[in-house]
């Protein structure tokens, strides 16, 4: 999974590392175990006993899984998670065309463009997700008003079941793109100039220069952000939670997964149950991570 | 070498997690004792979630300081949403506020599971004091867990210059459901052209579909709590009358609803009438069109019925410091405590003959209706894991009335769901 | 950032209307919230809401100062910030540069291990945390609060890849002068690091800041808590003072902008330099 260049001589160097690594690495990894590891294998051991809020346990060996199986709300849970990152995963593209004007060559204005497009990093989610939900507001919110300037009347966006997921969507895209913005304008700023110099002296236009200088070389942080984006859209919750709220009609039908698992946890109380679906999640991220990291020796240029 | 002391920590950090969790901690006597003297030296913590209640909660506990000066009270306030979701975390840590706020739906969780302290021995605590159906309600297994905070029944709210612009009369009375229904879509026909509903529709269980259910000869939780009423005739009566009002453009439907909210709606001076609790009173002080408002007894179907709920006040049964804990909840439970509560006006207190104050402080919204329904109102519906039901209730509530024709099948459905989570409860 | 003036004397207005128009999207929410802090509870609530208050409602900004203890709650973000940042930058230093130039037995799987504590949901992690925490005695500190965010799997991985992406000659050259992999790190590539560290810490500060649910359940004191944590308790039972919380969330969100702001230039070369190439 690593991209190593390992060269064969290095190796037989590194053996000389002795118990370095285990130097460098304790500090963090005793943090890791401790605070992150010991919850998954706890997590792994309640997913075979049932047990209420208050951890009165019993084993249950298979039951869990078997639920999970059976339980309706899961396949769609999976699809409206899987929807939802691959709208954010678009956002991606978005950035490299943001990013490529941004950061041209003698562009006025660049750092209060880069002020701009970073705001709805630093703002505080709950009320970013309030003011979503007015913007989508079915009758006086902005977007169906554009609409119904060109004739449509706009449905409802946030109470209404795809749309529902569809507006989510947008707002997460909207909300990804700082993140993709800074991490695509750093790789850009990263390409020999001369690289565009040469292409322009064998008359290559702006358009073709884009084509096989910039996206070739951006190839490695738009790798980088694929994994993050992917993993970011599949933990989504909080904005699920904030901009639709738990009363809300389309809520059934747009559940991701992990507000499934916080649904059984602690709506449900069933803790048990709640941890095979978060070892569901952890598969689905972890296989399609995985995936990437194979896939990535195929369109991933490293100098 | 370090590495080995490493992994002796690392071991001895997962080895008290996983005991934290079991919790073999100290022995703790179950028994509450007597309580604090007024020379006792002492720090309790006390939770609560409602920051609007913050300063009248803060002048209680300073009258507590007149009688108790040695014991320090530290409230910590949380948002009402993860509530308890932290307060079940602090309660599997062993770590539960000394003196905390719980509500009706989670009441039973707690106290079944051993988490409430037993109060039957509470000096100064005397269920008699306060409405019988609230102690009813946090009572369990015959032994009071809770001293009962404030109370809300549910009334007709109403805005008396719509009315009257559509050629009704205001309510004097209960209504029954059918003149609610006409005055609802007198309203309608002729103001909905200004955007102005007879009623603002919505999904409210507390406050609506609880009453009318009742009202029509229904239930919620059956008595022994195993069954759900919502598959029952009665209930489907009520989910009638509502979804045709829905259906006949009396009121919005349900997307609408959830976008935009009934209180709001209301309180803007868009809706004539509203079916709520007193606990509006404090949003509608800051309406604009506060001086048309007014509060009528609540609509009556075949029968009367009204919901009483009301916050409690629980000790934990392994609080570290249960003498000085026991002196401040009664206190907390005490005439005094209340009035304090009835003059700022943020609840209405429980303790009877304590709600002239809370009634006096905004006099134009006639809160003695809502004091007067008390002595008549049933305990809200709750069983061990009512945050289990309350989750289908806001899954399936808006399909009901969503108006796809489905409406006695989807409350079928509600009612098979609610009767397996009952059948788990222990 | 050279400003080489090639040749473009003439202005891009296809660019710049383009980003304009984009900047419009990104910043509009934020207009409105600000728009809402300066107006009223009813013009907020009222169905429509308006989208400008008839008169600015300035006392809503003095308003969140005797809701919540903002100063305080400030003070505790900040520190928590620092802290997490600080020994981010230390620890993820250390072990993205072992992952990306040390062998040894395991390290790939190692690797998948720790950025696999990113694939779950954080509610799990809630309640053991909070045992430990609670063992240690750190409830209602700020170190208690820092805890676990200090131990990062993204910041690792960030590291790593900028350490992959430098060339080995210095190293190469130290070893051959003796130099111990500590010297080597310590002497040569952790100050080389600056930039990619710059992007760890912005990264870091934007996480923490807005941190919500594990300062919730770690500190119950209102002067102990955080800012995310103060603004949360805005939202009441029943109703929300809109206008007094979106003051709130403004006020809360300026110490970042500013730091965004000075730390632009580093951050966005840190990056850069980081390579993000495997």
């Amino acid at each position: 999974m690593s991209h190593d260049t390992s060269h064969d001589t290095s190796r037989r160097r590194r053996s000389r590392d002795g118990l370095w690594p285990l130097v460098f690495l304790a500090p963090l990894m005793i943090g890791v175990i401790v605070f992150y590891f010991w919850p998954i294998l706890a997590t792994f051991l309640n997913s075979f006993s049932s047990f209420g809020p208050f951890g009165d346990r019993s084993f249950a060996g298979l039951e869990n899984y078997r639920a999970l199986l059976s339980d309706t709300f899961v396949p769609r849970a999976v699809l409206n998670t899987a929807i939802y990152t691959a709208i954010v995963l678009l956002g991606i593209p978005i950035a490299v065309g943001v990013a490529s004007l941004m950061n041209q060559k003698g562009l006025r204005l660049t750092r209060f463009y880069q002020v701009l497009f970073f705001l709805p990093a630093v703002s505080m989610p709950v009320a970013v997700a309030l003011v979503w939900r007015m913007i989508f507001n079915q009758e006086f919110g902005v977007v169906n008003w554009a609409l119904s300037l060109v004739g449509i009347e706009g449905p409802y966006w946030v109470t209404a079941p795809w749309w529902a997921l569809l507006a989510v969507s947008i707002v997460g895209l909207w909300a990804s793109l700082p993140l993709a913005i800074i991490i695509l304008s750093a790789g850009l700023q990263g390409i020999p100039s001369e690289l565009y110099e040469a292409a322009q002296l064998d008359g290559a236009s702006a358009l073709r220069q884009f084509r096989s200088v910039t996206v070739p070389l951006l190839t490695p942080s738009i790798f980088f952000l694929t994994i993050i984006t992917a993993i970011n859209g599949f933990q989504l919750f909080d904005l699920l939670f904030a901009m639709m709220g738990q009363t809300n009609p389309a809520m059934a039908d747009t559940q991701s997964l992990v507000y499934l698992f916080y649904s059984e946890a602690f709506r449900q109380n069933d803790q048990g149950y709640a941890s095979v679906i978060a070892l569901l999640i952890l598969l689905i991220i972890g296989v399609f991570t995985l995936l990437q990291f194979r896939m990535q020796r195929r369109w991933v240029h490293y100098e | 070498m370090t590495s080995r002391r490493t992994f002796l920590g690392l071991a001895g950090a997962a080895g008290a997690a996983a005991l934290a969790g079991c919790s073999s901690e100290p022995e703790i006597d179950a028994a509450l004792g007597p309580p604090a003297t007024p020379d006792t030296e002492d720090e309790i913590t006390f939770g609560i979630w409602d920051k609007a209640q913050e300063p009248a909660m803060l002048e209680i506990v300073d009258a507590f300081h007149a009688h108790y000066p040695g014991i320090g009270v530290s409230i910590s306030t949380t948002a009402f949403g993860p509530y308890f979701e932290r307060l079940r975390i602090q309660a599997q840590g062993d770590d539960l506020p000394d003196v905390f706020w719980i509500n009706g739906p989670n009441f039973e969780l707690y106290a079944s599971h051993g988490m409430l302290q037993d109060l039957s021995e509470l000096e100064g605590f005397d269920p008699a004091n306060y409405p019988p159906n609230l102690v009813e309600l946090y009572t369990y297994d015959g032994t009071p867990y809770a001293v009962p905070k404030d109370f809300d029944t549910i009334a007709l709210w109403f805005n008396r210059d719509l009315l009257h612009r559509a050629g009704v009369d205001e309510p004097t009375g209960s209504w029954s459901w059918d003149e609610y229904r006409d005055a609802s879509e007198a309203v309608t026909r002729a103001l909905g052209g200004e955007q102005i509903w007879g009623n603002p529709g919505g999904v409210a269980n507390q406050a609506m579909i609880y009453p009318l259910i009742m009202q029509a000869g229904g239930y919620v939780l059956s008595e022994d709590k195993t069954r759900s009423g919502y598959g029952e005739p009665a209930a489907i009566e009520a989910f009638r009358f509502l979804d045709g009002m829905i259906r006949d453009g009396i009121a919005p439907d349900v997307r609408y609803t959830a976008e935009n909210e009934p209180k709001d709606l209301f309180s803007g001076g868009r809706a004539a009438l509203y079916l709520s609790g007193n606990w509006e009173a404090a949003l509608l002080q800051d309406s604009p069109v506060r001086e048309q408002l007014g509060v009528a007894p609540l609509i009556h179907g075949a029968e009367e019925a009204n919901v009483i709920h009301g916050i409690g006040c629980a000790m934990s049964a392994r609080s570290r410091h249960k003498p000085a804990a026991s002196a401040f909840l009664a206190f907390l439970g005490s005439e005094e405590a209340h009035r304090i509560q009835a003059e700022a006006g943020a609840a209405n207190p429980a303790f009877l003959g304590t709600n002239d104050a809370y009634v006096d402080a905004i006099p134009e919204f006639s809160l003695d209706v809502f004091v007067d329904a008390a002595e008549t109102a049933r305990a809200y519906p709750a069983s061990q894991n009512t945050s289990a039901w309350l989750q289908l209730e806001e899954l399936l509530f808006p399909k009901i009335l969503g108006g796809d024709g489905r409406l006695e099948a989807t409350a079928a459905e509600l009612a098979e769901r609610m009767d397996g989570v009952l059948a788990d409860e222990s | 950032m050279s400003e080489r003036r090639t040749r473009t004397a003439r202005p891009r207005w296809g660019t710049h209307l383009v980003l304009l128009l984009g900047g419009l999207v990104m910043v509009f929410p934020f207009l409105w919230q600000l728009s809402m802090s300066l107006s009223t509870q009813a013009e907020v609530t009222s169905v429509p809401p308006s989208w400008l208050p008839a008169e600015p409602q300035w006392g809503n900004y003095p308003a969140v100062f005797e809701q919540v203890p903002f100063w305080n709650q400030f003070l505790n973000t900040a520190a928590v910030t620092g802290a997490r940042v600080i020994g981010q930058l230390l620890l993820c230093a250390l072990a993205g540069y072992a992952f990306a130039r040390m062998d040894f037995p395991g390290k790939n799987l190692l690797f998948a291990l720790v950025l696999s504590i990113l694939m779950v949901p954080y509610q799990i992690y809630l309640i053991p945390q909070y045992d430990i925490i609670q063992e240690l005695g750190w409830l209602n500190t700020v170190a208690g609060i820092a805890a676990p965010g200090i131990f990062s799997a993204f910041g690792t991985f960030l590291m790593r890849q900028h350490y992959l992406g430098m060339p080995r000659s210095l190293e190469e050259a130290a070893r051959l002068d003796g130099a111990s992999p500590w010297q080597t790190f310590w002497r040569i590539m952790f100050p080389l690091s600056g930039p990619a560290l710059s992007a760890v810490a912005i990264l870091t500060a934007l996480a923490s800041w807005n941190d919500l649910m594990w300062p919730l359940i770690v500190a119950t004191y209102d002067d102990r808590t955080t800012l995310a944590v103060g603004l949360s308790t805005l939202q009441g039972q029943f109703t929300t003072d809109y206008p007094v919380m979106m003051a709130a969330a403004f006020m809360a969100m300026l110490p970042l902008m500013i730091l965004f702001i000075v730390l632009q230039r580093r951050v966005v070369e840190g990056l850069a330099h980081s390579g993000m190439k495997g």
